[in-house]
């Protein structure tokens, strides 16, 4: 087998052509890169962060995330809805007229007397407490 | 490079070499889409990128070359045999209608892919790119000589491989 007529063979060979469909496939994913590529940096490294963090962190744990977002929810509804209440509670209690004001401050006054008056209290300390066993044999000894 | 229109330059330029080069190379069409791809995204990703590159084919083809050998390394280590893989010819040629040249293509393609990789891409790039051992060397990152005893040591496989076919057609 002469090797000149051999390469020559292999050589005429046609290669396989390349799907057509490649290329419309291709050239859009590129076409796509360019897009992203051409928009601005900080756009990009912003929806960068939210898209990582969406797909890392939120998305596989979904679930998770709602159940926290609608306690979240549900705390600050019942926060807003206890706020509202207190003032309508306030407002509701009539106002104090003079005579019970009156009678708070003799009451205050009464009080203070009283405990002007009341004497000392006892002396509450505690007895001394037993020193060690040794100290206690050489007393009753020496008793 | 500036625009998708130049991306569409390159593409109607090159793509069926690189294409036919990783198919050869990767015995996979999957594998050669998604490198062919990988090249691609690379060009539009990074403009400059064939500027001032005297031979664009040839750099493509280096391209291709190196995100092949990544990915076949890759698979090797997935997969247990891709050598195996390798041995599974993709059809590498265009169907013929004379049952002589179909026979003789299939068998060309089989025993191409028994080749060793590196074999394989020498013989491919002699052969049907009709690159000189110098440039073939250039892109392949090896010295000439390396280059010329692959593409020997090859075409002898090849031609051991064929010779049945080969005599019976002549």
């Amino acid at each position: 087998m002469n090797t000149e007529n051999f390469e020559e063979r292999l050589r005429n060979q046609p290669l396989r052509s390349i799907p057509a469909e490649w290329r419309e496939e291709i050239l859009s994913a590129a076409r796509l890169a360019v897009t992203a590529r051409t928009k601005p940096a900080e756009h990009n490294l912003v929806f960068g962060i939210v898209q990582m963090l969406w797909h890392e962190l939120i998305w596989p744990c979904r679930r998770v995330w709602a159940g926290v977002a609608c306690a979240w929810l549900l705390i600050i509804g019942l926060n807003m809805a206890a706020s509202e209440r207190t003032p309508q509670v306030a407002s509701r209690m009539e106002p104090r007229s003079g005579e019970e004001i009156r009678a708070f401050i003799e009451q205050r006054r009464l009080l203070a007397q009283l405990t002007d008056t009341l004497p000392e209290p006892a002396n509450t300390r505690r007895p001394n407490p037993p020193g060690p066993r040794s100290d206690r044999t050489t007393r009753i000894s020496a008793a | 490079m500036h625009s998708e229109s130049e991306l569409k330059r390159v593409y109607d330029e090159h793509a069926q070499a690189l294409f036919a080069f990783l198919l050869n190379l990767t015995r996979h069409e999957a594998d050669a889409h998604d490198v062919l791809q990988e090249i691609f995204l690379k060009l539009a990703n990074r403009p400059r990128l064939l500027d001032g590159v005297a031979e664009p084919r040839a750099f493509l083809i280096r391209l291709a070359h190196n995100q092949a050998i990544d990915l076949m390394r890759r698979r090797t280590t997935r997969e247990k045999n891709y050598s195996q893989l390798a041995a599974e010819s993709e059809l590498m040629f265009s169907p013929s209608a004379d049952p002589d040249e179909a026979a003789f293509r299939e068998s060309l393609a089989e025993a191409l892919g028994e080749l060793p990789a590196d074999q394989r891409a020498v013989v491919h790039l002699k052969l049907w790119e009709d690159m000189t051992f110098e440039a073939i060397a250039a892109v392949l990152e090896i010295p000439p000589n390396t280059a010329a005893s692959r593409y020997r040591y090859g075409l002898d496989k090849l031609r051991d491989r064929l010779r049945p076919i080969y005599e019976e057609i002549k």
